[in-house]
């Protein structure tokens, strides 16, 4: 049976994109100076870039009632991607760019890149994902994260996921599938509706082509629905699948799913599962108003009062700064997440990953600023 | 000129006005979205299409239809890069994009200065302390009196000629503004800081210089001194037509400028009043707005740095309303008759002031 691994493609660029990273070089930088050459490129085509990774968004396929498909074709940076990999995805809302990580559902083999994205209540961008996005929309993409492979070699496995954490193992099932390796999988996705469930007649029809696929679906809220075998437990998983013990587990899925799995596979005395989480990292801000000062390891009490420019220097620390008063944007400072409040309108508002006036902005929770 | 010294609000009713200039901002600033993106990409567009086209049609500048052309598409490009890009990107206008491209602390345009220290003398001097005489350098910028307020000297008889070559010259004298050279005479600057600050400048222009001047140039091989020829006339024409926007939006007739005592302890609502008297629009439409990278709204710029130019022209007519309601004036005047109103206060500054009758 043929190992499938793509690092190697991962590794080594192709030649197209050997001979776009060559469009940047002394001679075109001199002649595109001060602006990149990338912003002449662009001119020609969206697509077209010395480095970054652009997709045009060629299908967007309505999945439940929240959860959307993408599909994407990447300009030549695209490296491919190992299943089980994530990509950080910028798109724009509003005019405003935002950057969010989303898994790869697509199989290894595949032409297109795609993204199965849940929609949350207060996802930004999962939420213009679901209502705004169109054909022919232009994101930019990274390179694929993550270490949440297959694991090597034939031995069986036991999937668990929740929710939109069945999109790595739907990768990893597409890849095995397109590969025609017929490895011994069972596959355990708890959703909360019948109407929530993703990829079921997919599932369907691998199942019958692959008799070493056993595709468990597990319905939570609804009665009659699925096994009905409500939320995860031990006793649910050994009935379900009595051989768990000898299969390395895979999991993915909301926090909850998560630990209890976590858990059951200490009582059953396995490894522990290779894992995703798909949760935000909370913010890495220690204590409740508290400010924290990244770069220099210094920590203010944001209780005090005043800017965050006047607990810097409180804290012994010389930011940049000019006016004073929020003009000169001299001492614009990025911030990594926090509640902030504008000192020239008292309004209040969430910040992650943005540059910020520190003269006329005052911690209103906690805050962390590289400084 | 400046007769009439302009009505002048104080206590709650310069707060009552302060805040509904704040007000505005604050409705506009909310608002921003998509639209003001769209526009901005379009104006990128037009700016990268115009510099393209212009130096291709350079290479057949032996034509000199090409030539001409080619020439005007470059200086247009170089105008909307300097002006309604490059300066207003640096004001922070365009941050909330979260556009790393587009982020004003790190932008570099295309101008011989270099972008940090134009973040210094304009983003930070100028618009904090402007028109306040001594204090804001663009007042004369160093070197020509543009104010009674300043103190006369016999090399100021010669401003009405120097004046045009910093007109020819002027993205030379927007780099060497930082360096305060006359504030390394009077010790109040170390040479090493200027030094520092020359040799940054030394940096940044030499790679114009070698885009401009030598790469483009060979690459057109025999074509090369029509492309020469080209490209300083762009630049030259940039620098004129900056010149003139810059000139027409503090010196015309009916802009104040303060002492330092006037704007001690001032306030926020203080600070727009000082905005609002030192600054003066120009009409024109939108094409014309859009060349100046909006500075033609001079008066909106003043009050609101940071916010994107192409609202300038939507909330014009709000901010002349309540200027009208305050009794304050709100300069604006049409291109030719702002212009040549600067050119005579050039001339009649340059001479020495009569002794002031003792009891007027």
């Amino acid at each position: 049976m043929p190992a499938i691994s793509t690092s190697a493609a991962a590794l080594t660029p192709s030649w197209a994109q050997r001979m776009w990273r060559a469009t940047d070089n002394v001679l075109t930088r001199a002649l595109a100076t001060p602006l990149a050459v990338d912003d002449y490129l662009q001119w020609f085509n969206p697509l077209w870039s010395s480095r970054t990774i652009r997709a045009e968004v060629v299908a967007v396929q309505r999945e439940t009632p929240s959860v959307t498909t993408i599909s994407l074709r990447p300009n030549a940076h695209w490296p491919g991607h190992r299943a089980g990999q994530h990509v950080l995805l910028t798109v724009q809302c509003d005019g405003v760019r935002h950057s969010r990580c989303f898994t790869i559902a697509s199989g290894e083999q595949e032409p297109l890149l795609r993204l199965t994205i849940k929609a949350h209540e207060q996802g930004l961008v999962s939420r213009e994902v679901l209502e705004r996005m169109r054909d022919g929309d232009l994101v930019e993409l990274s390179a694929p994260q993550g270490e949440f492979l297959l694991p090597e070699g034939d031995g069986p496995l036991l999937m668990i996921c929740g929710g939109s954490g069945i999109t790595p193992m739907l990768s990893m099932l597409r890849t095995l599938a397109a590969a025609g390796q017929q490895r011994d999988v069972v596959l355990v996705h708890y959703y909360s509706t019948a109407a929530e469930a993703l990829a079921v007649e997919e599932l369907a029809v691998l199942a019958a082509q692959w008799p070493q696929l056993r595709s468990l679906g597990c319905c939570t809220r609804e009665a009659g629905q699925g096994l009905n075998g409500g939320r995860f437990s031990l006793a649910q998983l050994q009935a379900l699948v009595p051989d768990a013990a000898a299969r390395q587990w895979l999991l993915c899925g909301p926090a909850g799913l998560m630990d209890a799995v976590q858990q059951a596979s200490v009582e059953a005395g396995v490894a522990p599962p290779l894992s995703e989480r798909f949760e935000l990292s909370p913010p890495t801000v220690v204590g409740e108003g508290e400010v924290h000062f990244a770069r220099s390891a210094v920590s203010a009490d944001g209780e005090q009062g005043g800017s965050l420019l006047e607990l810097a220097e409180q804290a012994g620390l010389t930011p940049r700064y000019g006016c004073r008063m929020g003009i000169c944007q001299a001492c614009k400072c990025h911030v990594d997440s926090g509640l902030v409040r504008d000192l020239r309108t008292g309004e209040v508002r969430e910040v992650r990953n943005e540059s910020v006036q520190i003269c006329v902005h005052a911690p209103a929770g906690p805050v962390q600023v590289q400084l | 000129m400046n007769a009439i010294v302009p009505k002048r609000l104080e206590g709650a009713e310069l707060e009552a006005f302060g805040n509904e200039i704040e007000a505005l901002r604050q409705e506009v600033m909310s608002s921003l979205g998509e639209r003001d993106e769209a526009y901005l990409r379009r104006i990128l567009r037009w700016q990268r299409g115009t510099e393209i086209g212009g130096r291709a049609l350079l290479f057949a500048g032996w034509l000199p239809p090409a030539w001409l052309a080619g020439t005007a598409l470059l200086s247009i490009s170089k105008i909307l890069e300097n002006m309604e890009i490059g300066h207003n990107v640096m004001h922070g206008q365009w941050d909330w994009l979260q556009d790393e491209r587009l982020r004003g602390d790190v932008y570099e345009w295309d101008n011989v200065c270099p972008s940090d220290q134009w973040r210094h003398s304009h983003n930070y001097m100028h618009h904090t302390y402007t028109n306040i005489v001594g204090k804001d350098r663009d007042v004369g910028y160093g070197i020509m009196r543009m104010s009674e307020d300043q103190e006369w000297h016999p090399v100021y008889r010669f401003q009405p000629l120097y004046n045009w070559v910093l007109a020819g010259l002027f993205q030379w004298g927007v780099a060497l503004h930082d360096v305060e050279f006359d504030q390394v005479i009077t010790r109040r600057k170390t040479l090493r800081e200027a030094w520092q600050q020359l040799r940054e400048i030394g940096r940044k222009s030499r790679r114009q210089v070698l885009k401009d001047y030598l790469l483009f140039p060979l690459l057109a091989g025999p074509g090369a001194l029509p492309v020469l020829a080209g490209n300083v006339s762009a630049n030259l024409v940039r620098n004129l037509w900056s010149y003139a926007i810059i000139f027409c939006g503090h010196f015309p007739d009916g802009v104040s400028m303060f002492t330092e005592q006037e704007a001690e302890g001032e306030t926020r609502a203080g600070w727009y009043q000082r905005q609002l008297l030192g600054s003066s629009n120009l009409e024109g439409g939108r094409l014309f707005h859009i060349m100046s990278g909006h500075l033609s709204h001079q008066i909106e710029h003043h009050l609101f740095p940071d916010m994107p130019a192409h609202r300038y022209a939507e909330i014009g007519p709000r901010v002349e309303e309540i200027c009208a309601r305050y009794g304050l004036p709100y300069n604006s005047g049409g291109f030719r008759k702002q212009f040549f109103s600067v050119l005579r206060r050039i001339s009649q500054l340059s001479r020495r002031p009569e002794p002031q009758a003792l009891a007027a």
